[in-house]
């Protein structure tokens, strides 16, 4: 849990000071070396949280999100719900790709020994 | 195994992060698109203006209050007229800051640094015709510290202290969309912006069409159909005459091509297109004296046809200086001042006069591939040249161009060698601060004469109306003197100075009503002049439309009581000379062919649905789309000798010249080369086009009374993004109207693109819309939220408040920041 709030907190500052894509490699490598465990579907559903939530609060506000969007599609050729999905996926794929990378590095995986159900899915 | 696996996987997703910040060739930067912040969904935050905001603008002399009103127009309370220039600057950038760049960027022949080797062809253009050479140059001539200089930069100020304070979120979609970022204004943007206008309104070259006439049909042909004189004669200078004049004359047959014209024609290779010819842009307007109107007050009305986008070309604003100006109007963005408006005192609004200004000469040259020198007077002159150099989205060098220019202009190579111009847009004839200077006139003589002396291209048939009742109409601009025996329509020889202009028309011979005994003033684009009373060359026929200036003056001659609902109603007046005219001649073929039993079922059929149209051009008629089809058809097929091989035609004649051949059965015109050994007949000609058209429409619309004939459908027109993203554009929009008639939006896109009425007396009352909104962004209401209104014709009452005490539904206070 605090890999995620810690993921969501680093994506939400770094996004609102001008630098997405850094703070989007910065969770993930921040997340991945010091919680390794799971960090990287940890920092994807962090990534989600900090891009979608910032929709969400738009649509409450009654910006045009949902109009926007349909245009945005159309800008690209793609169907309405394309820009949402795109907002959401990138910075977790992203994130999840530092994350991953960081993890295999970090020495903190090495000292973890996770149980046999874990060690045999390969997610740690 | 798997860990290996998902090792290459996330070094893949890695890769996004390349691509998020760079982007490749066709993807653009994807962090700064999608980042919801500061990315393309900060658009949607942006969309509404806040209701109180703060700005700061260098060298501002004191603050400058902007308040919104409901339509998002804004009213700028200065006080000095720099700073309602600078304020203006700034909130037009606010609201159209894209636009404002991609406007300066084409018309300085710049696109290829965003867009790459796509828009070269258009930037070379741009250069080639020498109008960012031309602008350049006069930005550079004007007098440092002179009020032209201080206007340009005060505007520049403006656009550039929003600029300089855009935070990530605030820069426009598109701009996202290129993966590129907003550059400062220069002063000399607006010199660019100008020039461009004078390409849209005033590249007219006669040469062409009657070369490429004359290449096909021989000069005496093409002179027929390229008259300089049309057929029809209703002038925007009254005559005198009650009625139009129709001057009909017998056409020469088609004769041999004449040799040497084809490779001029080739110079601008236009494609007319599959119907009748139509001035790209055509317009309307006119005034009517207190004498005829219901509360004896003078009234005024326009509307400039021109390219209908998205955002639109107009921004509407309201500049208040206390004791100085006082003026609401539509400025262009990147104008420093109001283009089309009205102050306390008057109104103004232009159509565009369709002058011949350009004039092309052949050069003798030292060296066909590589000149350096052209003859002139016997002697060789150097020739100007000038290095063009193009540029890629990286600042690579894509594309260079060699220009030359002789004291002329910028010259052009063809297949019969090098051809110089000369074009009265090119020279420093308009000036920067006139639309400033008569915003300050009281009276329509006023406006003339600040008109008469800032004011050179492009030529415009400027009305103007004032509280005092005067109305007037001048045709104002630089045209050409001749030399005696020259014809402007064709190509000169350049080796003699003696074919060079002389100078320009004086200004009481310019096509010009002061109060006419009528009562009214109107243009539409047709002649200015009734060459009866004055017979110098100012253009060519084909470059006039004589029908919406027909079906206008008929409402004003008949209405003496006229009110502002009137002439909005006009404005979208479903009525049509050209059908009035057409349609008895459609109908009068078929009943001949049916007299002498000519007639098929097919024909009758389609006359009978033609004869049940009653001439309007209404959205949910079926009989409309049958007569321009028709028209379509009977161009085609009259005029098949101007296609050569099959193929297009070079040439299109105007509709004008068409109905001139009607009167006459059997000329030779009529004749259908494809058919070897018949001989055609007028009557024989229009009922297979009528046939044809009906023919045509039950292949793509299906049989005629199920709904697909609809007008608002056939005849539908759009506006479109500048970008042309259909997402952001607005298309199928049904219109009362169609061509011929004084609301011809066209499915082309062009249309009425500012509607203003104004009433001038003791108050002065407005209304007016456009085809658009105020703002630029896609995702804001206001981006097109006067298009609904706008499609049926109605005007909205404009709020022009003297001081701002009113109610505001946003604010923006801009002081004076720091450098």
């Amino acid at each position: 849990m605090r890999g995620f709030l810690v993921g969501v907190a680093i994506i939400a500052g770094g996004t609102w000071i001008g630098a997405p894509t850094l703070s989007l490699l910065g969770a993930g490598v921040v997340v991945g070396a010091a919680w390794p465990r799971r960090a990287a579907r940890t920092v994807a559903a962090a990534a989600v949280v900090a891009w979608g939530g910032v929709l969400i609060v738009y649509v409450l506000r009654g910006y045009p999100v949902l109009a926007l969007g349909r245009k945005l599609g159309g800008a690209m050729g793609l169907p309405g719900w394309a820009p949402f999905l795109a907002t959401l996926l990138y910075p977790a794929v992203l994130a999840a790709s530092a994350a991953w990378l960081a993890q295999l590095a970090s020495p903190r995986r090495r000292a973890y020994d996770p149980p046999a159900g874990e060690r045999a899915s390969g997610l740690t | 195994m798997r860990n290996v696996l998902l090792t290459v996987v996330a070094l893949a997703g890695l890769s996004l992060g390349w691509i998020g910040t760079r982007g490749t060739a066709s993807i653009p930067p994807l962090s700064p698109l999608l980042d919801p912040l500061n990315g393309a969904w900060a658009a949607a935050a942006r969309a509404d203006l806040p209701a109180d905001a703060v700005g700061g603008i260098p060298n501002l002399d004191g603050p400058v209050d902007v308040r919104y009103d409901r339509r998002g127009v804004p009213h700028i309370f200065a006080g000095t007229e720099a700073d309602a220039i600078r304020a203006l600057g700034f909130v037009v950038a606010r609201d159209r800051l894209f636009q404002l760049e991609v406007q300066a960027r084409a018309a300085s022949g710049r696109l290829t640094e965003w867009a790459g080797a796509v828009a070269l062809p258009t930037d070379r253009q741009m250069r080639r015709l020498g109008l960012p050479a031309s602008a350049a140059a006069i930005t550079e001539a004007l007098p440092a510290g002179g009020r032209a200089r201080a206007i340009l930069d005060a505007y520049a100020d403006g656009v550039n202290a929003w600029i300089d304070g855009l935070r990530p979120g605030d820069v426009p979609l598109e701009y996202r969309l290129l993966g590129v970022s907003p550059e400062r204004w220069s002063p000399g943007n607006t010199l660019h912006l100008f020039a461009r206008m004078g390409w849209t309104l005033a590249f007219g070259s006669a040469e062409r069409s009657y070369s490429a006439a004359a290449s096909l049909v021989g000069e005496a042909a093409a002179e027929a159909l390229f008259p300089k004189d049309g057929p029809i004669v209703e002038p925007i200078q009254p005559n005198g005459s009650p009625a139009p004049r129709f001057d009909f004359r017998t056409l020469p047959p088609p004769g041999a091509p004449a040799p040497g014209a084809r490779g001029l024609a080739a110079l601008w290779p236009v494609a007319p297109g599959d119907g009748e010819p139509s001035p790209s842009f055509a317009s309307n307007n006119w005034a009517v004296a207190p004498s005829r109107t219901a509360a004896g007050r003078a009234l005024l009305a326009g509307d400039p046809h021109l390219d209908m986008t998205l955002p639109s070309l107009w921004y509407e604003a309201h500049l208040v200086v206390p004791g100085v100006l006082d003026v609401y109007g539509v400025t262009i963005p990147g104008a420093p001042g109001i283009v089309i408006g009205f102050t306390r005192d008057l109104a103004w609004t232009f159509t565009n006069t369709g002058a011949d200004v350009l004039d092309l000469y052949r050069e003798t040259v030292d060296d066909a591939n590589d000149p350096r020198q052209y003859r002139l007077d016997g002697a060789w002159r150097p020739l100007r040249i000038q290095v063009e150099r193009y540029r890629g989205k990286h600042g690579e060098e894509i594309g260079v161009d060699t220009l030359r220019f002789t004291h002329r202009g910028p010259m052009s190579r063809s297949a019969d060698g090098w051809t110089s111009m000369r074009w009265t847009v090119l020279e420093p004839v308009l000036s920067q601060t006139v639309f400033l200077d008569v915003a300050r006139a009281t009276s329509a003589r006023d406006f003339l004469d600040i008109m008469a002396t800032g004011f050179g291209a492009p030529a415009q048939n400027m009305l103007v109306a004032d509280r005092q009742g005067s109305i007037a109409i001048r045709s104002t601009g630089h045209y050409p003197i001749r030399p005696e025996g020259a014809r402007g329509w064709v190509i000169q020889d350049g080796s003699s100075s003696a074919n060079d202009w002389r100078g320009f028309w004086p200004l009481d011979q310019y096509p010009q009503a002061f109060n006419p005994a009528q009562g009214f003033v109107a243009s539409a684009n047709q002649a200015p002049l009734d060459p009866r009373q004055q017979p110098r060359y100012f253009g060519r026929e084909s470059d006039f439309d004589p029908w919406r200036a027909l079906h206008l003056n008929a409402l004003l001659r008949g209405d003496t009581a006229v009110t502002p609902e009137t002439m909005m109603r006009w404005q979208t007046d479903p009525g049509s000379a050209r059908a009035d005219w057409f349609v008895p001649a459609f109908l009068g073929a078929a009943a001949r062919m049916r007299q002498q039993g000519r007639a098929t079922p097919g024909l009758d059929s389609a006359a009978a649905w033609l004869a049940a149209w009653d001439r309007r051009y209404l959205p949910d008629d079926d009989h409309v789309a049958l007569f321009e089809a028709a028209m379509r058809q009977l161009t085609a097929r009259t005029w098949d000798e101007l296609a050569p091989d099959g193929g297009a035609r070079v040439a299109t004649p105007g509709t004008a010249i068409l109905l001139n051949l009607l009167q006459d059965s059997s000329s030779a015109w009529w004749d259908d080369r494809r058919t070897a050994g018949v001989v055609e007949d007028r009557d024989a000609v229009v009922s297979a086009a009528l046939v044809a058209a009906h023919d045509s429409l039950t292949r793509r619309f299906g049989p005629r009374d199920q709904g697909g004939w609809r007008w608002g459908r056939v005849g539908a027109t759009r506006v479109m993004h500048l970008l042309d993203i259909p997402a952001f554009s607005e298309t199928g929009i049904s219109i009362q109207g169609g061509p011929g008639t004084l609301n011809p939006a066209s499915a082309g896109g062009h249309g009425p693109s500012w509607r203003m009425v104004v009433e001038l007396g003791d108050t002065v009352r407005a209304w007016g819309t456009y085809p658009g909104g105020q703002s630029g962004n896609p995702a804001s209401d206001r981006y097109a939220d006067r298009l609904p209104r706008w499609r049926t014709g109605t005007l909205d009452t404009l709020l022009a408040p003297r001081d701002t005490g009113f109610a505001a539904t946003a604010r923006l206070r801009l002081t004076r920041s720091a450098k």
